[in-house]
């Protein structure tokens, strides 16, 4: 018997092992043991050449966790069918004691259906209170310039935490001004914007991160450090801001640019400083507005990975603005076109 | 060389050298906020402010530089309230505001037999004219913009990256766009004693665009700025006095030659 398959001691729930090395264990109850264990992963930087887990019960969402975090060896003692499924499907040698066609809670049955991995891995970290999101609702609304027609007319959309949306319209449909009213600069004329229950002017500052459409014709020197250094949080102590930066400047592959000018970067480059920057501000709400103008097909294939990652680790609310007609296609998000009758 | 050394033994001398080594060191930092934020024709009002506060204390037998100081805030106060209830921008606003100091400045030189010829010294500045309470004022408002700028680098650098972003940010950018406009305000009131209104621009920008060829980040534009800076305006005073030119002058066109000198590609200018 390998040591990962030895009985958990008494209170334990998840045991991690590398190889026959105890490197993780937790007493937590449903997933929050495998979601602990993939926050620890953030910072461990011994050997994981081997992860070797045992747990007192897996289904389908165990299972698909644990393949997303690196285990390649799993003892169950209550293991589901869908479980060995998956852990057969994706390589993982497995055991356990006792074996049953379902487990019986809301989690397995909710993923029965699903087969996209990384839709599961949403729901799941949204049903373990893992996202750092608002709710958005917005509804019927309308608004008009002083003296002009309604440029915004009849709009709702409901989005949950760490839920996705793309605004597509032609110039002039009101993008930027729905932009404008759900940051709180603009007020609406009728209709509400709700933002994790609240009016947008009554929300916390930094609760909104905001990367605009870039800027070709600025000359500034403004390195790309400074620029995601003024998102931090300052109440942290100096070490944990200067930790925050490199680390967001690390997550979307800008750190070898820290020191450049942010203005003499590609277009590319200076979105990918933007997401940086909105990682460190830990904005609730991103609110991109045309984020792939002026972009060449490499910058634009990079910025797409980065929104990808960041829908599947911080998982903020995210609502892109754009005309971009192909963003539907390379994103797969919900969409709400601008109509005509709005502009 | 004996007669130089002797003249920097000189009180008004070396008055004027310790004031220009601390108006170099400093001030160029607020040319960074007068050209980030566009203000280039508030500027010009202020510079304006101080003939009409040149005129005034003439006029009324006051001592300069408080006269200047406390037109150029209330100037800038007013150009903040104007602004802010109409959709006229800082620009507009302070060419009116140009416009009505230049008026009044006429006008009470007129009303008070105020020679033009003495009001009009301003326009060249008076470095060996400072007295210690002069210099105290200097060191105070250097004092007032370097903590400024120390303490709120980081919204600083925010606003003058993107207001909008800065506002995002949960930042109080209105408040310290008007601290910024207030400093400036200073700022200017003090340079135009120390340089005149002609050639102000050499402490105040032309060390800035000089810094601005190889600066790429906000902390080197500063820092940069303030060293070119704090050369331009003590080597500049020296030369000055070793070649029996006028001090501002002198400083101007130094400035003006750092700036010409060819850079290698680095910065934004380049």
């Amino acid at each position: 018997m390998n040591r990962y398959q030895e009985p958990l001691t008494e209170g334990t729930t998840l045991c991690v092992y590398n190889h026959d090395e105890l490197i993780f264990s937790d007493a937590g109850r449903w997933l929050h043991p495998l979601f602990s264990f993939e926050k620890f992963l953030i910072s461990y930087t011994g050997p994981k050449d081997c992860l070797s887990a045992h747990d007192t019960a897996a289904g389908k969402a165990a299972a698909l966790l644990m393949s997303r975090f690196g285990i390649k060896r799993a003892h169950i003692n209550l293991i589901s069918e869908t479980a060995i499924a998956h852990y057969q499907a994706h390589g993982i040698e497995v055991s356990w004691e006792e074996r049953i066609p379902l487990l019986a809670c809301k989690t397995e049955s909710l993923l029965l259906e699903m087969e996209d991995e990384d839709q599961m891995y949403r729901e799941l970290k949204r049903r373990a209170k893992l996202v750092q999101g608002v709710t958005v609702e917005v509804q019927n609304l309308l608004f008009s310039y002083p003296g002009q027609n309604p440029l915004i007319q009849e709009i709702s959309f409901s989005l949950p935490e760490g839920g996705r949306l793309i605004i597509q319209g032609d110039n002039g449909r009101g993008k930027t001004t729905l932009l404008n009213l759900l940051m709180g600069k603009l007020k609406a004329s009728e209709g509400s914007i709700l933002i994790d229950g609240k009016d947008p002017s009554q929300l916390p500052p930094r609760t909104i991160g905001y990367i605009k459409q870039q800027q070709t014709q600025q000359q500034f020197p403004v390195s790309a450090r400074e620029v995601v250094s003024m998102a931090v949080d300052p109440k942290k102590e100096k070490t944990e801001q200067m930790w925050e930066v490199d680390t967001a400047l690390r997550r979307t592959g800008v750190a070898h640019l820290s020191s450049r000018n942010f203005f003499t970067l590609s277009g590319g480059e200076r979105q990918k400083v933007s997401l940086a920057r909105s990682l460190c501000q830990k904005a609730r709400l991103l609110l991109l507005d045309e984020p792939t103008s002026f972009l060449d097909a490499k910058s634009r294939n990079t910025l797409l990975e980065v929104l990808h990652s960041l829908t599947l680790e911080e998982m903020p609310t995210i609502i892109i603005v754009t005309h971009d007609k192909d963003l539907e296609a390379d994103l797969s998000w919900p969409i709400l076109h601008l109509e005509e009758h709005h502009g | 060389m004996d007669e130089f050394l002797f003249a920097l033994t000189l009180p008004p001398v070396s008055r004027g050298l310790l004031a220009m080594a601390v108006a170099g060191l400093c001030f160029p930092a607020s040319g960074v906020m007068v050209l980030r934020l566009n203000l280039i024709p508030m500027r010009y009002m202020l510079m304006h402010g101080v003939i009409l506060g040149g005129a005034i204390s003439l006029a009324l037998s006051l001592p300069l530089l408080p006269v200047s100081i406390a037109l150029n805030l209330l100037l800038v106060l007013l150009m903040l309230r104007l602004t802010k209830d109409s959709s006229y921008g800082f620009g507009m606003a302070s060419a009116a505001a140009m416009v009505f100091t230049m008026a009044a400045a006429s006008l009470v030189m007129h009303l008070w037999d105020v020679p033009a010829k003495d009001t009009l010294q301003l326009l060249w500045g008076s470095p060996f004219a400072l007295t210690w309470t002069d210099i105290g004022s200097l060191v105070s408002i250097a004092l007032v913009l370097i903590l400024y700028l120390a303490v709120n680098f980081r919204t600083v650098s925010a606003i003058f990256f993107d207001p909008e972003i800065a506002q995002s940010l949960g930042m109080p950018v209105k408040k310290h766009h008007t601290m910024m406009v207030l400093i400036i305000a200073l700022v200017v009131a003090m340079a135009m004693k120390l340089l005149g209104a002609l050639l102000i621009d050499a402490l105040l920008i032309l060390p800035v665009l000089v810094a601005a060829k190889r600066a790429v980040s906000l902390k080197q534009l500063l820092l940069l700025s303030c060293l070119i800076g704090l050369f331009v305006s003590t080597f500049g005073f020296l030369l000055a006095i070793a070649t029996d030119l006028p001090p501002s002058g002198t400083v101007a066109l130094l400035s003006a030659l750092l700036y010409l000198i060819p850079t290698h590609k680095k910065g934004i200018a380049s």
